[in-house]
This record gives C-alpha cells, structure tokens and sequence, in this order.
C-alpha cells in the first residue's frame, strides 16, 4: 500500500466501513467522490478489493461470522479470553498481569500496616491473686516475658488510708516500693501492674505494711514465684 | 488531479491523456463493486467519454470530482436499465445474491481459503469486528450498528479499520499460522 497520507482523514475513516457494504448511500456517495482524487485511498480499496468483494458477498462468509457472533461462550474460550487479556502480546511491562502484581506486591505493606494500625493493641497479661492463708506466706506463680497484674489483700485496710507497699527479690533487691499507696477498695483489695521487662524469673516478696499498725500485726507478707 | 485537469484545459495533450487514464482506473473500481467485471470497464469507459466530451464545456471549476463521478453514477444507471435488471439498486441498497452470483466464481479458491482462515482467527482475537460486521450483513447501516453495539459512531469506524489491518496483515503473511 502506498504510504501517502490521506486527503481527508474523515471521510478516509470510511474506508472498512464501504468495502463491507456498510455505508448508507449519501456516505457511500460521499467516500467514492473522495477515492476519486485521493490516491492513498484509492490504492487501499485497490489492493483489498478481492477479498471486500468476498466479504460482501460470500454465504460461507456471512455463516461463519454469524457462528461466532450467535455461538455461547464456552468455558474454554473464557478462560482464553482471560488469559488474551490478561497476557496480551504487549511489552511485558504493560502486561496486565504484571501490572496487577506489581500493584499487588505495591499494595501488601500497606495493607499489613493498616491492618496493624487499625487493629487495638491488646496485651498479653496474667494475673494473680493473693489472699491470706495459715501459712506464713502465700505462695503464688507467674510466667515471666508477660506483663502481671497482682491483686493482693490486707486484712483491715481502709480505702484511702496511706500503706508502705515493698516488692523485693529473694536477694534482697528492691523492685518497687510505694510509701504512700492510697489504692485499696472496700473490699480490703489493692492491684499492682508488674511489666513484664522489669521481673526476671526467681522468687518475690510482696510486704503490706500499716505505717500507724504496730508489728508484727501491721504487716502482710505474700511470696510468689516467676518461672522462666 | 486538479494539476492534471487544468494542464488539461489549457490543452496539454499529455496531462489530458493522464487524466483520463487516471479517472479510468478509479471508475472501473468503483464500477465493479455493483456490477460484473466488464459491464464495470463499459460503464467506465461511456462514463470516461462522456467526461472527455463535456470537461472543458461543462464541469465546473471546482469539484471536478463529483461532477465526474455523477456521470460515472448515470452511466452505471443506464446500464441497469439496458439489461432490465430493475430491481437492483444502487449503493448500499445493492443485492448481495446478485453480486454473489455475478462475481461469486471469478476468484481463485485459494483466495477465499486464506480469508476464511483469517477471519476465523480474528472473529477469536476481536470479537467486537465479528458483531459489527454481522450486524452489516444484517442489513443494518453504521448508524445502527453504533446504536446496537452501544458505542459513538466515530469508533465504528475505528473499530472496522483496525479489524480490517489486523485481517489485510494476516491475509499478507498468506492465511492464518
């Protein structure tokens, strides 16, 4: 085909739409008066004619076309169709399926950090409670690596009233010591929220002490353990 | 053509001769696509003459072209009308068995072996170009395969010229691989 351009790319748009009969007459009209002085065009409708010819006219044609147009699609040709569309033979940056997985792999992270932000930071957390017995102390058992809350009691506290609190290693060595703990409810309870990166695993001494009490009635001593 | 047509006028003998040889060509194609192959040459060469008579006298300065090809069109008309075959019509109207029987058996099998190669290969590819031409051979004009297909009508003709490169290539690679 010769490769001058057309003269009018508008009415040269009708080029298919002619050979296959397509046209109403005042386009057809109009396209044949344009092959006339444009030799892109004329060229064109020249080297295609044999088979617009058949296209036009031939029953074998016009069967064949209207089978592909009528028949149902088949679950094969779906997938086919599928994968045409999705592996096209494009370069392959512009493959859909590459574009898809690399939106995919692009959209994965911030996913998981939606996800992580989204979601509430719940901690894990073990607790204990600690009550009076015969014994001397009470004995009790925690995990260490998780955070522990430690619900004890104290015969005879006052919601309000200020008590000594001590927790102290089987060494000797003092975790936490509250001069002043103000915390215990009604029901002669008090809590304590031990984190997990302060309590290495061995024995504790948790001591009550009533400040205005006299020893050795004033002082409540429970013991517990924390197992690696 | 219009270099040629006014060298023409001003009696170039030469470009005269090219002229004519030029609208020839283009009338016989256009002629051949509504009737057989020489009633096309005899209404084409009646319309050539009729063009060569009257041109310095009565076609006008511009258009040249539709002038020409009114001609060719009357003289198409008439030759209907000598072979009392009424009922054909002009145009799009034209009645496909009477071509099909008119020009169904001049081409050589392995030219419609080729075509029907490719088409099945494309009404697989684009589908959309298989509906847009079963709509024509329905009868349906590009307006109404526009409406049907839901889409504007510039790009029924897109849609038909990009069916119609992707079938010209693989009618040039010799049928379908």
């Amino acid at each position: 085909m010769n490769i001058r351009e057309c003269t009018d790319a508008d009415v040269g748009a009708l080029l298919h739409a002619y050979e296959i009969g397509g046209l109403a007459e005042k386009d057809v009209e109009r396209f044949e008066i344009h092959v006339l002085q444009c030799d892109h065009c004329y060229e064109a409708v020249q080297a295609f004619a044999p088979w617009a010819e058949l296209l036009r006219t031939d029953r074998g044609i016009r069967s064949l076309v209207r089978e592909a147009v009528e028949a149902p699609e088949s679950a094969g040709s779906r997938l086919r169709r599928w994968g045409r569309y999705l592996w096209p033979p494009w370069p392959l940056p512009f493959r859909p399926a590459v574009i898809y997985l690399v939106i995919l792999v692009l959209l994965y992270p911030t996913y998981r950090w939606w996800q992580r932000s989204s979601s509430p930071s719940v901690r894990d957390i073990q607790a204990i409670m600690l009550v009076p017995s015969r014994a001397s102390t009470q004995e009790g058992v925690l995990k260490a690596g998780r955070d522990a809350a430690v619900t004890f009691v104290y015969r005879g506290a006052i919601p309000g009233k200020r008590y000594q609190v001590r927790l102290t290693q089987d060494g000797g060595a003092v975790i936490f010591t509250d001069g002043s703990y103000t915390e215990f409810d009604k029901y002669e309870t008090g809590h304590l929220l031990l984190p997990a990166d302060r309590m290495r695993p061995g024995g504790y001494f948790l001591e009550i002490t009533d400040p205005e009490g006299s020893p050795p009635e004033n002082r409540q001593t429970y013991h517990f353990q924390i197992l690696p | 053509m219009d270099q040629l047509l006014a060298l023409a006028r001003q009696g170039d003998k030469g470009a005269q001769e090219k002229l004519f040889g030029f609208l020839l060509v283009r009338f016989t194609l256009l002629a051949k696509r509504r009737m057989r192959e020489e009633e096309a040459r005899d209404a084409a060469q009646d319309a050539c003459l009729t063009v060569f008579q009257k041109y310095r006298t009565e076609a006008p300065a511009e258009r040249f072209e539709a002038w020409a090809y009114a001609i060719l069109r009357r003289k198409i008309g008439n030759c209907y009308q000598k072979q009392d075959v009424r009922e054909r019509v002009m145009g799009d109207g034209t009645r496909i068995d009477d071509v099909a029987d008119a020009s169904g058996g001049t081409l050589p099998p392995h030219i419609r072996n080729a075509l029907l190669e490719c088409l099945r290969k494309l009404v697989r590819t684009f589908p959309r170009y298989a509906r847009a031409l079963n709509l024509v051979y329905q009868g349906y004009d590009t307006e109404e395969v526009c409406r049907r297909l839901r889409i504007r009508q510039g790009y029924v003709y897109v849609l038909l010229n990009r069916g119609r490169d992707m079938l010209n290539e693989c009618l040039e690679k010799g049928g379908a691989q």
